[in-house]
């Protein structure tokens, strides 16, 4: 879908952007990581031609961006940012029509694909005409991803678009981007500082440094073989082994059996989550339980560890 | 509903001031025993307000078209080299006395409106120029950037989205352009230009305070009246309906 060929992008002498080749594939997941003033933001903006490179190419699907016409390049593609940047003069069903408007959709598909929009980001109806200022920080951007799917484009660019929200809520719309992405099986490509985050909702992470890809790889690769010490550093030295037990489900190391002593824990939940629960009750055994009730098996403390 | 009201009361006011100051005769004449004709008569007053409005209209209409223009261009990225000038010679524009300007304009375009409406438009266009400027200026670059990442091209951009966030301030500098050039008016009668301005110059001239006072009440009045007038909009717009996309 995105071929990047060695792309490079220079300010001031320096490079922002130091000759990257990047594939990215329909329907991945791509999270860009690293340090401030690696790049990646420059990288990602790049994709929409916000930034031209000075040299080498960017592909989508085939097409060099810089062959299309900006607007109309644009409006194909889905762009969250950290602020938000909703329109403070327009209500939020505006703020979410802004590109159909743009494309001249008829009013009542217009209306249709709003009304979607604020169901599928969990939005109260009732705020279709409040003004961008009455809401709260996490509304503000359910209502940013809204407007960036609201023409439905097959590509979504999101620079750090949770990283100015508290946890919870960015816990929240992590998980909503993950289900959005999942049943819509949109490209999304997404800037990030916040390892935990990229492990969390990519299915190809690539860490950059000083404008350069260190390492391209899923995020199971990325834990068993960091590239170098900035991936391990990225990683977290000591938890890394933790992060790998996060990315793999209490379902994948159940195993037979029953104990009516163990305490329950759910088959989505992730191994670390199982790990924390063991240690907060001081067991070694839990049973694995559907959310309608369903008896799975049991999940052992020695299961957790992958042999 | 008070806001709404206050430019009509000093409607009102204005328009009874116009047509009744004849009528106001034995009183300017108890006022001013010494004076013999203690009331303006050369004009009616009500065509000197007509003259006096339509000087300001003109000046008012091309420095609040012109001003903006040159903000807008210079806050465009071909224009910004130019946003230091252009702050520079509208400043310029409001320190050069609208006096000096006339005295300047007469010897090259003559006795008449013409100069009279280049030093009211010079003077007056300052406020315009800043205002715009800073209106635009202050549209959160977040909101440029997600508009701009969202596909609206350079005109979308100004157009629903910049002005729309700058009016306030554009309107405040608008404000501030006509109640000055309303005041500034008055001097056009030195160049043989119909105002409000005539009665003051003539009881300066022959030492009638009480056209001086007539000139300047009606003035005063009328400056008031606009004000409240620009008061009334300005709040219309901030409390102006979000933009919706389905208005039933």
């Amino acid at each position: 879908m995105i071929r990047l060929e060695q792309v490079r992008r220079t300010y001031g002498g320096r490079d922002a952007v130091a000759g990257v080749d990047l594939v990215v594939e329909r329907g991945a997941f791509c999270a860009l990581i690293g340090k401030s003033g690696s790049g990646k933001s420059t990288l990602l903006r790049m994709i929409n031609r916000l930034v031209e490179p000075d040299s080498g190419r960017v592909l989508l699907n085939g097409d060099d961006v810089c062959s299309l016409p900006p607007e109309q390049l644009r409006r194909q593609i889905g762009y969250v940012i950290q602020s938000v940047g909703l329109f403070p003069h327009w209500s939020v069903a505006r703020n979410i029509a802004a590109v159909p408007v743009l494309l001249g959709w008829q009013r009542a598909r217009i209306q249709a694909r709003v009304v979607e929009l604020m169901a599928l980001l969990d939005l109260d109806p009732a705020l279709a005409e409040a003004a961008p200022a009455a809401l709260s920080g996490g509304q503000a951007q359910r209502v940013g991803v809204a407007r960036a799917l609201a023409a439905d484009p097959d590509l979504l660019l999101m620079d750090e678009p949770f990283g100015a929200l508290d946890p919870v809520t960015r816990t929240t719309l992590q998980t909503e981007l993950l289900r959005i992405q999942r049943e819509t099986g949109k490209t999304v490509v997404f800037v990030t500082h916040d390892m935990d985050e990229a492990l969390r909702l990519a299915s190809q992470v690539v860490v950059l440094e000083q404008g350069r890809v260190v390492q391209d790889a899923t995020p199971a690769d990325l834990l068993a073989h960091p590239a170098n010490d900035l991936v391990r550093d990225l990683l977290g030295r000591w938890d890394s082994g933790l992060r790998r037990l996060a990315l793999r489900t209490v379902l994948a190391a159940t195993r037979p059996g029953a104990d009516a002593a163990a305490p329950l824990i759910r088959p989505d939940s992730d191994c670390r989550a199982a790990l924390s629960r063991m240690a907060e009750l001081g067991v070694s055994v839990l049973t694995v339980q559907s959310e309608d009730g369903r008896h799975l098996g049991l999940l052992h403390l020695a299961d957790l560890i992958p042999g | 509903m008070r806001r709404a009201l206050r430019p009509a009361v000093w409607l009102a006011l204005l328009l009874a001031a116009t047509f009744g100051m004849t009528s106001l005769r034995p009183l300017f004449a108890s006022w001013f025993p010494k004076l013999e004709r203690p009331v303006y008569v050369e004009d009616s007053f009500a065509a000197l307000l007509l003259a006096h409005l339509e000087l300001v209209a003109v000046a008012g209409v091309l420095s609040g078209v012109i001003g903006m223009a040159i903000g807008i261009a210079v806050t465009r990225p071909w224009g910004m080299q130019y946003r230091g000038l252009a702050e520079t010679v509208s400043a310029a524009g409001q320190t050069f006395p609208p006096v000096a300007v006339l005295a300047i304009a007469v010897p090259s375009m003559g006795f008449g409106p013409e100069p009279a409406v280049v030093s009211l438009l010079l003077y007056g266009l300052l406020p315009v120029v800043q205002n715009t400027i800073a209106g635009l200026t202050q549209v959160s670059s977040a909101v440029l950037d997600a508009a701009v990442g969202l596909g609206f091209g350079p005109f979308r951009r100004l157009w629903l989205v910049e002005l729309p966030l700058a009016a306030p301030l554009i309107l405040t500098g608008l404000r501030v352009s006509v109640i000055i050039t309303i005041g500034t008016a008055a001097i056009a009668s030195t160049v043989g230009v119909t105002t409000l301005g005539s009665p003051i110059l003539l009881g300066l001239t022959v030492d009638n305070t009480a056209y001086v006072l007539q000139g300047a009440v009606l003035i005063g009045l009328l400056a008031l009246a606009v004000d409240s007038s620009f008061e009334a909009i300005t709040t219309v717009f901030q409390t102006m309906p979000l933009t919706e996309f389905n208005p039933r």
